[in-house]
């Protein structure tokens, strides 16, 4: 998993590039808490190149939107796939995570 | 197939009909049916034999019925250890043959999701000893279907067991539990699991046109 980090408008844009799974978990979830801990709360995760998530992503999702909520923070993601859209409908997370369809939606939104 | 009154068949002459007389008729027989075969057969002995049969005259023929072409479909069997990163190992060579047999991207990505649900709840909780084990993993493809069956030699454990998880929560009150297992249920349209005398045996179907 390689994980790209820019700063654009008022948000911290995290790109993720690979699968979003049991392996990789943990060195995003490492890289999002210590974004939030340098005072980053406006974080907007970029998942267009992430083929699937597994149910560890999901942890890390919403474990890192609890995080931001206390610290009156804010998490959005855009640029999922039909695939992982469905896995955020059966799982009940589009209705607890803010997602957009592009970047751009996720910034101005 | 033959009995020995076939082979063992006397002419008028005590000569024997023999293994060498019947493997000569084979080859120059027209092979049509078992039926035409066998006919043919017990007539050609009974002819050798002429008025007076020694022995019963017992043949049976099987015709071989291949199983049906299956163009586009493979069988592929694989066997990891219990450690983590044998969920990717797993995952690239699934990848590899979606790709080969035209499997959809979707269907590729929630096969690759189920492996990681399921492999890393066996690697993690399975095993109550530190020692190495075998999964084995086996693919099979045809035009209708992809059949996925995971074994492990672990504890005893039906995934399919656990409560499905509120998801209708707020995000406040969501916890995790329960979640991977729910994923596989729903992205797969068949699952079962079975324990098999020290093994347990999860399988999955994804239909191709669903």
């Amino acid at each position: 998993m390689e994980i790209n980090i820019r700063q654009k408008n008022d948000f911290t844009v995290v790109e993720l590039i690979g699968n979003f799974d049991t392996r990789t978990a943990i060195d995003v979830q490492s890289e999002l808490t210590a974004l939030i801990e340098k005072g980053n709360k406006r974080l907007v995760i970029n998942m267009e190149t992430v083929e699937y998530i597994s149910s560890s992503g999901l942890r890390v999702l919403l474990y890192t939107a609890k995080q931001l909520i206390a610290a009156t923070g804010e998490l959005r993601l855009c640029c999922l796939n039909d695939t992982v859209q469905e896995v955020f409908s059966i799982s009940g997370f589009n209705t607890i995570l803010n997602v957009y369809g592009t970047e751009a939606e996720a910034l101005t939104g | 197939m033959y009995t020995d009154g076939v082979t063992e068949a006397m002419d008028a002459e005590k000569k024997l009909f023999s293994e060498e007389r019947l493997t000569v008729f084979f080859e120059k027989m027209d092979c049509g049916t078992p039926e035409v075969m066998v006919d043919n057969t017990v007539q050609v002995v009974k002819d050798y034999e002429g008025t007076e049969q020694a022995d019963d005259i017992t043949v049976l023929a099987l015709k071989y019925l291949r199983e049906p072409a299956t163009a586009e479909g493979f069988s592929e069997a694989l066997t990891v250890k219990n450690d983590i990163r044998a969920i990717d190992t797993v995952n690239q060579v699934f990848t590899s043959l979606a790709e080969k047999h035209h499997i959809s991207r979707d269907v590729c990505r929630k096969v690759n999701l189920v492996f990681d649900e399921l492999l890393s709840n066996i690697i993690t909780y399975a095993y109550d000893d530190e020692n190495e084990h075998e999964i084995d993993i086996k693919i099979d493809l045809t035009e209708e279907r992809l059949t996925v069956t995971i074994s492990d030699d672990g504890v005893p454990f039906n995934p399919y067991a656990s409560a499905v998880p509120d998801t209708a929560l707020s995000i406040e009150k969501r916890e995790m539990g329960g979640l991977g297992v729910h994923l596989v249920r729903s992205v797969m349209d068949e699952v079962s699991y079975k324990r098999r005398i020290d093994r347990n045996v999860v399988t999955l179907v994804k239909l191709r046109n669903a």
